[in-house]
């Protein structure tokens, strides 16, 4: 049975059949308009590659059209990226998580500390869960626009850096491999692909059905919104901070346009809601320890000591739900709440401590607080987690 | 030259006059020196004998007057004598030889006026009175006038022969008040022996414009009544005594007090001590009564200078007992002395010591100061110092007494958690400043034989390893400092130094090669779990962590302490979280490294955390699940159960419900049921309840618990199950 998948790059579904591949460069390059289309290339600046034909076209032992042997990567018929051996042989397996969020809300830190949290603190945790990048596009992405500024300069990302603009368009591919749960398939890995792609919450406001961010969107297993505490106006008044967002986005609006647009995606009507759980993080806490109350639950760090803590999980997203009322309004949590069958609030912190007004971060290093947890609920969802509930 | 010699020439020359002779002569009376210069050359050529000889002296005295001016002066008194000798015949002669030709044509060519009326009354006056002789009898009747004497003044209007008009009248009228004078002059003779005031006032009224001598006499009959009601009174802590007492009944004239001190009997006035001038007040202080006898105080009143005849008198004895002043105590180390300054009059002085709930135990004291031998160490003492007094009887007062606390002195405690860091060759010492003392720090090229503790003398610290080079006044607590870098080690002691004690404390090795660990935090992220965090000490290879309950690990090899060693590998990925029992928690993180075969450590950094009491809530349905409704005929009541997960008694908590959402803090719902402390052993604690009030609420309703209002704070609730937090 031919298989399909969802291009990571223009999010269009794909029979693995209709997959193509491209000439060796002694063939001749080409102009290529599917990628110049993609690419956003001006006019006069085509992109200029070797020819492409089907996979299902090719001769006998791989061989192009012309008769020479092809390059083995194929490439989406649609908008003619490279798809990486292990994400096309993983599709089916894939569970893209979409991460959307106002400029400044820390999204991308968010990222780039929980892929690194994910291969270090939280895999021991998981009975050896690895996180791999597939592909050298997506390792050089995180080396480039993550680990390096982060781990190894210690600033934080900014949304002028020149390569965070030229890679918006590029896909964060990773492949979270698990020891299968099923004691008959101990030598079997589970496999989660996550999908990351730079998205604001503005991007989605301007996003018109069938539009390649409402393809990504509607092929996401789950999405995180991140929400800055920072961007709500009371908030901002109660608190101390280097770290005073230059803009906000009314994050109701967010997930409002959120709702429409996938249900105008899936040809819902307004009385449906959609099944997608929707994890809503609120980012930085740390900038809030001065208004967390006394007993708060994000002031204790979650022990995910192998499975996802439910009860931890069920105390946060009820203080987080209450916080977000108490200081933004019941608009907000309602308007998940009838868009949304399934939803949690989280909160976390990425970096542990507000950098410096010069976007240092401490030098103490990065110690982030409940990063994992969106992630882990999601996984517990997909069944690719254990959940405990009872403490 | 008199003008007797001056008659006798003219004489000789049959004239007159000089008037005359001058109009003979030179036909005027006011001739120049050139006519008087030809008159004498014709009178060589014309004449002789006397007449000669007479007419040239008086040319030549003419000659004189003319050159010095005095001629008209001349003339004129020569005109004053022929008028005043027609006086003794009255007004009429004078104006009539004042109007003679002769004297009108002189008076006009010596430019004099030529009045006859008015010649005649000054030459009159001139002869009676004399001209330049002083005032006239009208002066002295004014000046007795102005000076209230009335008497005088008719005296010298009635010795005058003749009287004006006017001098008639005022005549007359100092007659009139001179009898009125005199007729209350009487009234107040005969007013004195019944109401002396009143005759006073009458004296007093008369002298307003007659100064009678009578008056004086009659203050002086008149004494003042004296004051009544004098008390007298020490004022405690001044060594004064303050008297007061009630006016005197005189009114008149001018009243003041005086008061008059006596030792053992109120004093007269011949034998009292006046304290300070008289009062015109009710009231005096004697700023410096004899201390230690009784004193008694009499109130004089004062009129006009003299004295009332009796005098109100304190009834009881005043005694002042002052302290002593400037009392100084000082702490020995196992004694404390004192000194003061005895007030006059005092004997002895007797000390007294106390302690917090302990007896008072007196001191032998010398009459300046005291020494208090064979006390406790840091123990401090209250003193009363009471000056003693004898008083004439023999008896002894004390004085109120005044009381100072003073201690034997501390003993110099050695720094805590000192801790210096190098790098480069910039130093920084922190450390705990001691309660007593301040902190001297000493530099060593090598391990001082000291040890921490060990006691010196504050002079022997100056001669002990050598000073540092400061960058800036040092602070509480810390300092920086430049120290050469020279590739070896060095220690630091830091020495208490209190009084002439010094303590040293722990010696402090530095190296270079082990800089010190800098912004070290602790925070507690919940549960049994703190988390550290600190800058990475340079190129340092490991670090050492250790903590300890309570106090700060005594070093690397503390064996009550636990220790963890981080990478900077480790230390990166994974941080340093590490779980800890229930308590206060002192952390002790410094770089260590292997160097030249054997572990040596960077200077240690310390920091406090605690780990709060835990407890775990649930709620819960009472009783066991099979009875159910059977049992109870309804739902089964729920309970709160609280349960302690470190081992402590559960606290008291209180348990809030909100709809809809979870409540934040104890304000943010309402309070269900608050239960009560576990007693001593319990690790568990139900309490019941029910949901009357939120009958009708919307659901679900949700539960939190919250530490009772006097343990916020101190206390973490963990839920159990928070699906059984939420009754729907």
């Amino acid at each position: 049975m031919a298989r399909s998948l969802s291009c990571p790059f223009c999010w269009e579904s794909i029979r693995e059949q209709n997959l193509e591949r491209r000439c060796p460069e002694e063939c001749g390059l080409a102009e290529d308009p599917q990628l110049t289309a993609f690419l956003e290339r001006p006019t006069g600046r085509a992109e200029m590659r070797p020819k492409s034909f089907k996979v299902s076209a090719a001769k006998g032992k791989g061989l192009c059209p012309h008769g020479r042997r092809a390059p083995q990567m194929q490439i989406c018929p649609s908008c003619h990226n490279d798809l990486e051996h292990d994400y096309v042989r993983s599709a089916g397996r894939s569970r893209p998580i979409a991460l959307i969020g106002a400029s400044g809300s820390g999204k991308s830190v968010y990222v780039g500390v929980l892929v690194r949290e994910l291969r270090t603190r939280v895999g021991s945790d998981f009975d050896g869960l690895a996180v791999e990048f597939v592909g050298d596009s997506s390792r050089s992405h995180y080396d480039k626009v993550f680990r390096v500024p982060l781990f190894e300069e210690g600033v934080t990302l900014r949304m002028t850096d020149s390569i965070r603009v030229n890679r918006r368009l590029e896909p964060l591919l990773f492949t979270l491999k698990f020891t299968s749960r099923q004691r008959r398939l101990r030598d079997r890995l589970d496999l989660a692909m996550m999908v990351f792609l730079d998205t604001s919450g503005e991007d989605v406001l301007r996003a018109e059905a069938m539009s390649r961010l409402a393809r990504y969107l509607d092929a996401a297993a789950g999405i995180v919104l991140v929400v800055d505490p920072l961007q709500m106006p009371d908030v901002r008044e109660a608190v101390t901070t280097t770290v005073y967002p230059q803009q906000a986005t009314r994050q109701v609006d967010v997930v409002e346009r959120l709702g429409a647009l996938l249900r105008q995606q899936r040809g819902l009507g307004p009385d449906k809601r959609l099944d997608t759980p929707l994890a809503v993080l609120l980012s930085k806490i740390d900038t809030l320890e001065a208004i967390l109350p006394d007993q708060s639950s994000l002031s204790r760090h979650a022990e995910h000591a192998g499975y996802y803590d439910e009860a931890d999980g069920l105390l946060v997203d009820q203080e987080v739900r209450s916080w977000i009322h108490r200081w933004y309004g019941e608009g907000f949590v309602n308007s998940v709440d009838a868009n949304f069958s399934t939803s949690r609030f989280f909160g976390m912190s990425a970096l542990g401590t507000a950098p410096s007004t010069d976007r240092k971060v401490d030098r103490a290093g990065i110690r982030p607080r409940r990063v994992e947890d969106p992630l882990l609920w999601l996984l517990a969802r997909f069944g690719m987690v254990r959940r405990g509930l009872k403490r | 030259m008199g003008f007797g010699e001056v008659r006798a020439e003219l004489g000789l020359l049959d004239q007159q006059s000089l008037r005359s002779y001058l109009h003979d002569r030179f036909a005027t009376l006011a001739p120049d020196v050139g006519m008087v210069e030809d008159r004498r050359k014709v009178l060589r050529a014309t004449a002789s004998g006397d007449a000669l000889t007479a007419e040239q002296k008086l040319l030549e005295r003419l000659r004189k007057w003319l050159r010095s001016g005095q001629l008209v002066e001349v003339l004129s008194g020569e005109l004053r004598v022929e008028l005043a000798r027609a006086a003794p015949l009255g007004y009429g002669a004078v104006r009539a030889y004042g109007a003679s030709e002769s004297v009108t044509k002189a008076l006009a060519e010596l430019r004099f006026p030529s009045n006859a009326d008015d010649l005649a009354y000054a030459v009159l006056v001139a002869s009676r009175f004399g001209v330049g002789a002083g005032p006239s009898w009208r002066t002295a009747v004014e000046q007795a006038l102005a000076a209230r004497n009335p008497r005088a003044a008719l005296a010298l209007i009635e010795a005058q022969p003749q009287l004006q008009p006017a001098d008639e009248q005022q005549r007359d009228r100092l007659r009139t008040q001179i009898k009125d004078i005199d007729t209350r002059l009487a009234r107040a003779r005969s007013l004195e022996a019944h109401d002396p005031e009143a005759a006073l006032s009458e004296y007093q009224q008369i002298a307003s414009y007659s100064d009678e001598q009578e008056f004086e006499e009659a203050l002086q009959r008149c004494r003042p009544a004296a004051p009544s009601g004098a008390r007298a009174a020490s004022v405690a802590g001044l060594g004064r005594i303050v008297v007061v007492w009630s006016p005197s009944e005189a009114r008149v004239g001018d009243i003041t007090y005086r008061v008059l001190r006596g030792i053992g009997e109120a004093p007269s006035l011949a034998a009292g001590i006046p304290i300070g001038a008289d009062a015109a007040d009710n009231e005096l202080a004697d700023p410096d009564p004899p201390a230690g006898v009784p004193l008694f105080y009499s109130v004089f009143t004062v009129r006009n200078g003299r004295p009332s005849d009796a005098a109100a008198t304190t009834a009881t004895a005043v005694v002042i007992t002052p302290d002593v002043t400037d009392l100084v105590l000082r702490g020995g180390e196992k004694a404390v002395e004192g000194t003061w300054r005895l007030p006059a009059g005092a004997v002895s002085v007797r000390v007294v010591r106390s302690t917090d709930g302990g007896r008072p135990v007196q001191v032998a004291s010398g009459p300046t100061g005291f020494r208090d031998d064979g006390l406790e160490p840091e123990v401090t003492y209250l003193y009363r110092v009471q000056a003693e007094y004898r008083t004439p009887a023999g008896t002894t007062l004390l004085s109120d007494g005044v009381e100072a606390a003073g201690g034997t002195r501390a003993r110099p405690r050695p720094v805590r958690d000192f801790v210096a860091g190098l790098e480069g060759s910039q130093l920084t010492v922190t450390w705990l400043p001691p309660a007593r003392g301040s902190v001297e720090v000493r530099l060593f090229d090598h391990r001082p034989e000291l040890r921490e503790g060990d006691i010196l003398s504050a002079v022997s610290v100056q001669s002990t390893g050598s000073g540092l080079t400061l960058e800036g006044p040092p602070g509480d607590g810390e300092l920086r400092a430049s120290l050469r870098s020279d590739g070896r080690q060095h220690w630091l002691v830091p020495f208490t130094v209190l009084d002439d004690l010094a303590a040293a404390g722990a010696p402090q090795r530095l190296d270079a090669r082990l800089p010190p660990v800098r912004g070290l935090a602790a925070k507690r992220i919940g549960g049994d779990v703190v988390r550290l965090t600190w800058h990475w000490p340079g190129q340092a290879p490991e670090v050492l962590v250790g903590w300890k309950l309570g106090g700060a690990p005594g070093g690397p090899h503390d064996d009550a302490a636990t220790f963890r060693r981080f990478t900077k590998s480790s230390y990166s990925q994974d941080g340093a979280d590490v779980s800890l029992p229930f308590g206060e928690h002192t952390f002790l993180v410094c770089a260590t490294a292997y160097l030249g075969g054997r572990q040596v450590y960077g200077p240690p950094t310390v920091v406090r955390e605690g780990v709060r009491q835990r407890a775990r809530y649930d709620v819960r349905r009472v009783g066991a699940r099979f009875v159910g409704r059977w049992f109870f005929g309804r739902r089964r009541p729920l309970c709160l159960v609280v349960e302690s997960l470190d081992g402590t008694a559960p606290p008291a908590v209180q348990l809030v419900g909100r709809a809809t959402r979870a409540p934040l803090d104890p304000a943010d719902g309402e309070r269900i049921v608050t239960t009560q402390p576990a007693e001593e052993g319990d690790s568990l604690v139900t309490t019941e309840f029910d949901l009357a009030r939120f009958r009708g609420a919307r659901r679900p309703l949700i539960l939190r618990a919250f530490p009772a209002d006097g343990s916020l704070g101190s206390v973490e609730l963990v839920p159990a199950n928070p699906l059984n937090l939420e009754i729907r």
